[in-house]
């Protein structure tokens, strides 16, 4: 008989191939199976590193060092060091794609496969390139490059940023889709230049600059558009009395910039687009951010600047949710009390009365539904022990920074009823615009007025507080009782809006003397509300 | 001291002339104005310019919009009018209350009796000082705060003010709301006389905070006033 141990030596190998086909699943593997190939695995997987996994949608599913192609699959990076590269997923891992100064001749920033920096990830916050793993910082964070929004993690699109140290240039980083960008920006003296960078799908932008002490100003003195145009779209009024300047003066300048903008005490907000046009334009915005004395003159305090960015990819009519955050300071034993059931208006009582949870939010609802934001998450909060508050003087800055800094909600609006406010007769402050986006400073919140209930009923509180909310994300009054003399004193919204049923109409005698109304939107200032940054 | 305002110069008798004559354009244009006051207006006694200068939601009234609409020299009498007037929306009203001190006399200290400002924020003062109604509280709160905006400094401004805060002294309770008290004690410092001090000082124990707060508030005005 002859040994059979030859031919089994010989069929080894084949059987070992035999019994692994036997136990490989095919082209049904699902997640997990070994794999030698993808067409080992079912249609919605794919194989890496030998085992089915799932397909990919971005880079990040498939770990460092791989892209993510069209087809879901992971493909491994072959970039080596020097190398050229468009995206973070171009190189090997352990390299990063890495800006390296100049420019092809779209202006678009030219990159190469470098080391990784032993710093910050993605997304980590970041004053300098060098803080970054991936070498650079934009908006105040550490951004990946991109070539595909399948290159960036979930919430986050590829989009083009400028550069703002390079005029005219711009590379493809990873943002958020959806959301608000806030970072610091150093000042170091009285009057300094900052650079506002201005991604492709942002749709509003905004500084808030802020001084200590109350006896100077702060704000913009100047605003330059991104290069090549440069153009000048911002200069601060005159002062009244300084240099032959009358009120009327200042007025005339204060309404004909392209961008609506005033230096304040403690606090100020420059935010754009303010109208129609012009538009918010991809690029580097250049500010000249200062202290002013009361003569106009350059003061002596050094500004803070905080940017906001509100970047939103979606199309520009998708629904949009404004959260609002309600304060009632101690509104105890207040004359106007037979409008809030003749009860104590507190966080409890506005949490489940009728009045305000069913007449005065559906009239804000129905304001609002007429740009297409809906009004979402409330809230609602006493505030004690704050009795100085309680009656709110708008012409103390220390106070009013005191109160609206208690507003510590940075998406959204924080609203606070106070009894009453001073000056005698004034209803409703705002900040125009509001740091929106931004929790905790010294204007981070509307203010109403309880007493207004007194002689309106709710339905009247609702409109005026619908129209600080509107001024707060950046309206200004569709006309003033000035503009039949003054065409320019009114918005800049280019669509006629001149009517007193409008929601931004000046008086709050806007319908009747029985039922002031005036709740109407324009298109065009349904897309400035649309454009704040403190929707969601 | 007289203030040296305009009235206070002259005879009291040819001032009410004075003002009788100046009030007279005001009425004749009010007697046409009503008559020709479209029906959707938002007061059927005010013209919708006068309308529109007193019922903005989150300004107040400058002085020179007050002038703009009523003509500077004639300003100040319609506007006394129309504070001193409750027939008015109540909105209107307080707001043309707060606007009076913008009418006084530029420097500080002079806006004292024989001032219309003054003497018509006095008036509303000693007229609602019992108020118990809302709209009336709000009317003498607004009128409260107006006076001290004057700055007059004149004691007999101290002792309207204190007459709503109360005086321990003599046990004379102050205005049961707390919001007139509150506004009380803010003015008593905006007025700038340093006797309110003593006054000011048992009201530190007011029952309600609010109160404390501005007492508290207008003591530290009073020690930057001078002596």
């Amino acid at each position: 008989m002859p040994d059979p141990r030859p031919i089994v030596r010989r069929s080894l190998p084949g059987l070992v191939v035999l019994l692994a086909l036997a136990a490989c699943p095919g082209s049904n593997a699902g997640v997990g199976a070994s794999c030698g190939g993808n067409d080992d695995c079912s249609g919605m997987l794919q194989c890496l590193n030998s085992r089915c996994v799932p397909r990919c949608t971005r880079a990040p599913d498939c770990g460092d060092g791989y892209a993510c192609d069209g087809d879901g699959l992971c493909q491994l990076a072959t970039g080596v060091s020097g190398e050229h590269c468009k995206s973070e997923v171009d190189c090997a891992s352990g390299l990063s794609c890495q800006i390296d100064g100049a420019t092809d001749d779209n202006h678009v920033l030219l990159a190469s496969c470098t080391d990784e920096h032993v710093t910050r990830a993605a997304g980590a916050a970041c004053d300098a390139d060098a803080d970054c793993r991936n070498g650079t910082c934009a908006l105040g964070h550490c951004v990946d490059l991109c070539r595909d929004t399948r290159d960036c993690g979930e919430a986050n699109t590829c989009m083009k940023i400028p550069h703002v140290a390079i005029d005219r240039a711009v590379f493809y980083g990873c943002l958020p889709t959806q959301g608000v960008v806030t970072w610091s920006i150093p000042v170091l003296s009285p009057s300094a230049q900052v650079a506002l960078p201005i991604p492709s799908a942002a749709r509003s932008a905004e500084l808030i600059m802020s001084i200590d002490g109350v006896n100077q100003k702060v704000g913009a003195a100047s605003i330059q558009s991104p290069l090549p145009d440069a153009t000048r779209l911002y200069s601060p009024p005159c002062t009244p009395g300084v240099g032959g300047c009358q009120l009327a003066d200042a007025l005339d300048r204060f309404y004909k910039n392209p961008i609506r903008h005033q230096p304040q005490p403690v606090e100020s907000v420059l935010a754009f687009p303010s109208g129609s046009s012009p538009a918010l334009e991809l690029g580097t915005y250049r500010v000249q951010v200062s202290s002013f004395r009361s003569d106009g003159a350059t003061g002596s305090a050094i500004p803070r600047v905080t940017a906001v960015v509100h970047l939103d990819t979606a199309d520009p009519t998708t629904e949009r949710t404004l959260d609002l955050h309600f304060f009632f300071l101690d509104l105890s034993a207040h004359p106007c009390q037979a409008l809030t059931d003749n009860a104590t208006l507190d966080a409890a009582a506005a949490a489940a009365a009728p009045y305000f949870k069913g007449t005065f939010l559906s009239v804000l609802r129905t304001v609002f539904f007429r740009a297409n934001i809906g009004i979402g998450t409330t809230t609602f909060e006493d505030i004690s022990r704050r009795p100085e508050l309680d009656t709110l003087d708008t012409l103390d800055p220390d106070d009013l920074g005191a109160l609206l800094s208690l507003g510590t909600y940075a998406g959204g609006i924080n609203v606070f009823f106070v009894r009453a406010l001073s000056p005698a007769g004034l209803q409703a402050y705002a900040p125009n615009p509001g740091p929106a986006g931004v929790g905790g400073t010294k204007r981070s919140g509307i203010v109403i007025g309880l007493d207004t209930l007194c002689y309106r009923d709710w339905t009247a509180m609702a409109r005026l507080t619908a129209h600080e909310l509107a001024r707060y994300m950046g309206l200004y009054h569709n006309v003033e009782r000035e503009t039949p003399a003054h065409p320019d004193w009114r918005d800049l919204i280019n669509d006629g809006t001149t009517g007193a049923t409008n929601l931004m109409y000046f008086s709050e005698l806007a319908g009747s003397a029985q039922l002031p109304s005036g709740t109407d939107l324009t298109p065009g200032q349904a897309d400035i509300l649309r454009r704040s940054a403190v929707l969601r | 001291m007289t203030p040296p305002d305009r009235a206070g110069s002259i005879d009291p008798g040819l001032a009410d002339q004075h003002h009788r004559a100046r009030r007279l354009p005001w009425l004749l244009l009010l007697g046409v104005v009503v008559c020709a006051l479209p029906a959707q207006s938002a007061n059927p006694t005010l013209p919708d310019d006068v309308v529109g200068v007193l019922s903005p939601v989150d300004s107040v009234p400058t002085r020179a919009a007050l002038d703009e609409v009523f003509a500077p020299s004639l300003a100040l009498d319609p506007l006394a009018a129309i504070a001193s007037d409750d027939s008015h929306d109540l909105g209107i009203q307080q707001r043309a209350i707060r606007a009076l001190p913008t009418y006084c006399p530029q420097t500080a200290g002079t806006c004292g009796p024989g001032t219309t400002s003054h003497d018509t924020l006095v008036a509303l003062i000693q007229r609602h000082g019992a108020a118990a109604l809302p709209a009336d509280i709000l009317r003498l709160r607004a009128a409260a705060e107006a006076l001290g905006a004057t700055r007059s400094g004149l004691p007999e401004d101290v002792d309207v003010l204190l007459t709503l805060l109360g005086d321990a002294e003599h046990k004379l309770p102050g205005h049961p709301s707390l919001d007139v008290r509150a506004a009380a004690a803010r003015a008593l410092g905006q007025l700038c006389n340093r006797d309110a001090i003593d006054a000011l000082f048992p009201h530190l124990l007011d029952p309600a905070p609010q109160v404390v707060a501005q007492v508290t508030a207008a003591l530290q005005m009073l020690e930057l006033c001078p002596k």
